[in-house]
């Protein structure tokens, strides 16, 4: 087992997805945007992973390794496709700004 | 019947639908004959329907093939989930006394309103989706009357709602000055129009259909697989006995009824058929007068018929809980017909007038029909039954008299027009005889119907509905002949006198207008007459024709001899009078008489507001508009907001996982 | 007590480089900052003893996503020469040190199980029998459920295909110029 008490990983993959929402809630530009998602599935993983290793007592299941490499695999696949879909917005509208997409409202 | 005529009934007005728009394009005669033919084809059958209910069995002629004894449902099985969960999807065609008359009603009447409307529309560039909309109508309103199941019924129902609307709203694209304020064309004025009429009467089917859902989930529970076969509905009445186990007779008592009053324009939903009148004249005749308007009446008659049957025939024992549906009827409607009555002695539009008297008129059709559920009367369910038909058949004719006014004068306000008696003769002569009969004046059909209406509310527990029904046919009476009076007698007004200056003569209508006028002044006189044999007929009891004249004489001599022929005289004397000396013979002035006393003239404002009821409504539509529009800016488009949204939700949802 | 200090030093540079990415102010800067987070996740996973998703870790995320990231950049946006020299020194910075780190987790975790004599592999045993045990139930779990929803399952491939053609065709569609109906 670790050395510093299991919840301050806790609180750590907690803190990470906060931060990765910030960034989601608060931040323009899209690339961050995406870096922000990138960041809170990273923390999905982290949390998943260290729930099994507090719960398996110092070893992690497998079974969870291979949810987690499957997840990132996913986390892979968003991170591109909404590259493709910024690098189209680009074309079609020249800003990198998500405040100034705005057609969806009342 | 002839061959398959119970499927072909409604199934040439589809093919007419279908066809319609193609024939228009390339000639407007083929497009008339196409659609005439097909309401001719369709009374044909409908008359061939007769022979069966009087024979007592269902036979295909020519083949002579029997296909079963009244009532009959020719059940198609159409979607067959009985593995799943044990229903059966049947489409089915009822040939049942009932329905088969409403069928010839039906029919009949809209054959003499398709040729009319040949004349009145001649003018018309959009005749494709005229045509279109007004088979298709025709074509539901038939699977309505024969449908054999309360879902197919709701699926016609809400067709007859649809072309409705189609039709109200027919000259939406209209560019003339709009005659409400609220609008700047008269097209908005007349899609707003429909749209009122769509949103009530969906407003009231919602809880329709969720009485029907009631109905399949208690036959579900009681009798192992769900039906809403009206047939099998009336043969084990457990559904209602679970339904009162339930606990939840009153509601669905309240949101069955609510139906038929939406459709059929009753208090609280009567406000969409006066805006209806935005409508061709026709259609008015046709959807607002004669039929759809009926289907609620028809479906409370049909819900009496099932009780009925299963008390009679099939020696059920009818639970408690039911009468609050036929209570709702008699009460809502009497109260109905007065209101629509009042606002009807006020209205300043002709077809207004007559909208107003349809409410009312329907007002009794819905009375009489709950007093009959109420207390198990059958003599009030063919009072009803019969008003039903007279009150098509001179509606109808009043509408089309109206439309030939209209046609003539350019006008629709009532005090636009004056003395045409002397320009119109066929006209006046036939709008009196469909004025006659709607007063209930012997010997024409209405007074035969109005008689045995209120002879009937004779029988029921109180005397609320009597004494409404009675003030109102005073009050009937008194409206009927200042339109008369406003319309033909008197010196011509201003507008006519323009339209002289200017060129346009008043003339009569042509002939193929004049005819239906006609066929229907003569069918009220006639029709009347026949209420004993059509009594016998609907109660599916053996007619035998020699002895035809001797039903009509005893009938006629019943009725002459009983003693509310003499409260018939004094009403119909009492709302005469006022009405000639103030209308035909014009010896007073009605705007002076109203001003002269304060109560009156606040029972003016009171009624020309329409008892407050319709900007009550608009007041809470406009507060619920404003409150959405207020909703609405929480959309802001900004994709971090929305992504705050998504981790607020998501924040709720896992403490709701968490503390729940 | 080293191994305290690790743990700590780990968890306060996760928790730094993630407030980098988020403030940074040039785009470059924060991806550079998202490598160094990925690297600092990748060797709390080694810590934990799963070299695999260490390695996982940092073949998709310093490395996929990137190369994504970095393409669009260069796209999307015309980088000044310095700027682009920069962002590249850090992406190649933190490429070696994400493979020298996982040069170092294997070499140690294969030398830790080869040459430690009596080590216990009965929890590992019985870690892995037991997964074996429930990836095989998983596997029928899953056959059956993709068996009996083949159905549904065809139908949805078939509208994410549908889908995906029209989002090309409609990619591939020129747009005509200045017609407005």
């Amino acid at each position: 087992m670790t050395a510093l008490p299991i919840q301050v990983y806790l609180a750590l993959s907690l803190s990470i997805l906060a931060i990765g929402a910030y960034i989601l809630a608060v931040k323009r530009n899209i690339l961050r945007i995406i870096l922000g998602i990138e960041l809170m599935i990273s923390g999905a993983n982290l949390t998943f992973i260290i729930v099994s290793y507090w719960l398996g007592n110092g070893s992690v299941d497998p079974l969870i390794r291979s949810i987690v490499i499957i997840s990132m695999g996913i986390a892979s696949l968003v991170a591109a496709l909404s590259i493709a879909l910024v690098i189209m917005i680009y074309r079609k509208f020249g800003t990198r700004d998500i405040r100034k997409l705005r057609k969806l409202k009342w | 019947m002839m061959m398959y005529a119970d499927l072909l009934i409604w199934l040439v007005p589809v093919i007419a639908t279908l066809l319609s728009p193609i024939v228009a394009k390339v000639s407007r005669n083929g497009a008339h004959a196409l659609s005439v033919s097909a309401v001719g084809i369709s009374w044909i059958l409908a008359l061939s329907m007769i022979f069966d209910i009087l024979s007592g069995n269902v036979t295909y002629y020519p083949s002579n093939v029997t296909l079963g004894s009244i009532p009959f449902a020719h059940r198609i099985v159409w979607i067959d989930l009985t593995s799943l969960i044990g229903m059966k999807l049947s489409f089915g065609i009822l040939i049942d006394p009932f329905s088969v008359f409403m069928a010839n009603v039906v029919s009949f009447v809209a054959l003499w309103i398709f040729i009319f409307s040949i004349g009145y529309m001649s003018e018309e560039p959009d005749i494709g989706r005229y045509w279109f909309l007004m088979n298709l109508f025709l074509s539901s309103m038939l699977l309505l009357v024969l449908s054999s199941n309360l879902l197919q019924m709701f699926i016609a129902w809400e067709m007859v709602g649809l072309c409705s609307w189609s039709l109200i709203s027919f000259w939406y694209k209209s560019k003339a000055p709009s005659p409400d304020p609220r609008f700047s064309t008269e097209g908005e004025y007349n899609a707003h129009c429909g749209l009122k009429a769509l949103i009530t009467t969906s407003f009231a089917d919602a809880f329709f259909l969720v009485a029907i859902a009631i109905v399949g989930y208690t036959t579900h529970l009681t009798m192992g697989n769900p039906t809403f076969d009206f047939i099998e509905l009336s043969q084990n009445f457990s559904w209602l006995g679970k339904i009162i186990q339930l606990g939840i007779m009153p509601i669905f008592s309240l949101f069955l009824i609510s139906g038929p009053f939406g459709k059929s324009a009753q208090f609280p939903y009567h406000e969409w058929l006066p805006e209806a009148m935005a409508g061709p004249t026709t259609v008015s005749a046709l959807i607002h007068a004669a039929t759809m308007v009926k289907a609620g009446a028809y479906f409370v008659g049909r819900f009496f018929l099932i009780i009925y049957t299963g008390a009679t025939v099939y020696g059920l024992s009818v639970p408690d809980g039911v009468s609050t549906f036929f209570l709702a009827a008699a009460y809502v409607g009497a109260f109905t017909a007065f209101l629509a009555g009042t606002q009807g002695m006020v209205a300043k539009e002709l077809k207004k007038i007559l909208a107003y008297s349809t409410i009312s008129q329907l007002g009794y059709i819905f009375a009489v029909f709950g007093i009959a559920g109420a207390v198990l009367l059958e003599e009030a369910f063919f009072a009803g039954a019969l008003h039903i038909l007279a009150h098509a058949v001179f509606k109808a004719l009043l509408f089309l008299c109206a439309g030939a006014v209209l046609h003539a004068v350019h006008s629709k306000y009532v005090h636009d027009m004056g003395g045409l008696k002397k320009y119109m003769p066929v006209t006046y002569f036939t709008m009196l005889v469909g004025a006659l009969s709607l007063s209930g004046v012997p010997p024409f059909a209405g007074f035969f119907s109005k008689d045995l209406i209120l002879h009937a509310a004779m029988h029921f527990e109180t005397m609320i509905p009597y004494v409404l029904l009675l003030v109102t046919a005073v009050i009937t009476v008194f409206y009927t002949f200042r339109m008369i009076g406003l319309v033909f007698h008197g010196e011509p007004s201003e507008h006519i006198k323009k339209m002289n200056e200017h060129g346009h003569h008043i003339h009569e209508a042509p002939l193929v207008m004049r005819i239906p006028l006609i066929v229907l002044a003569v069918t009220t006189i006639i029709v009347g007459f026949f209420f004993e044999p059509a009594i016998k007929f609907i109660a599916g009891e053996h007619i035998v024709f020699e002895e035809l004249g001797h039903d009509i004489l005893s009938f006629v001599l019943e009725v002459f001899s009983s003693e509310l022929i003499l409260v018939s005289a004094i009403v119909i004397l009492t709302g005469f009078i006022p009405a000639y000396y103030i209308y035909i013979a014009r010896k007073a002035d009605p705007t002076k008489i109203v001003e002269s006393n304060i109560i009156l003239r606040a029972l003016y404002k009171f009624l020309v507001n329409r008892w407050y009821i319709d900007p009550l409504y608009y007041k809470i539509a406009d507060g619920l508009r404003g409150f959405s529009a207020r909703i609405r800016k929480l959309q802001t488009g900004y994709a971090n907001v929305n992504i705050v949204y998504m981790i607020i939700g998501f924040i709720l949802f896992l403490i709701t996982l968490i503390f729940m | 007590m080293l191994d305290l200090i690790v743990e700590l030093g780990l968890v306060i540079g996760i928790i730094a480089t993630a407030i980098y990415v988020a403030e940074a102010r040039p785009i470059s800067r924060a991806i550079g900052g998202f490598i160094l987070f990925s690297v600092l996740i990748a060797i709390l996973y080694l810590y934990i003893n799963c070299p695999y998703l260490a390695g996982a870790q940092i073949a998709i995320y310093s490395g996929a996503v990137t190369g994504l990231f970095l393409l669009a950049m260069s796209i999307t946006k015309p980088e000044t020469p310095e700027d682009e020299a920069k962002a590249r020194s850090w992406v190649i910075a933190g490429y070696l040190i994400a493979g020298f780190v996982i040069f170092i987790a294997f070499f140690l975790t294969m030398h830790y199980y080869m040459y430690t004599p009596g080590i216990s592999t009965e929890i590992v045993d019985t870690v892995v029998n037991r997964a074996n045990i429930a990836l095989m139930d998983l596997e029928k779990i899953l056959s059956d459920y993709l068996w009996n929803y083949r159905g549904i399952d065809v139908l949805m491939q078939g509208v994410i295909v549908i889908a995906v053609a029209a989002g090309l065709a409609n990619f591939f569609k020129r747009e005509k110029e200045g017609k407005v109906k």
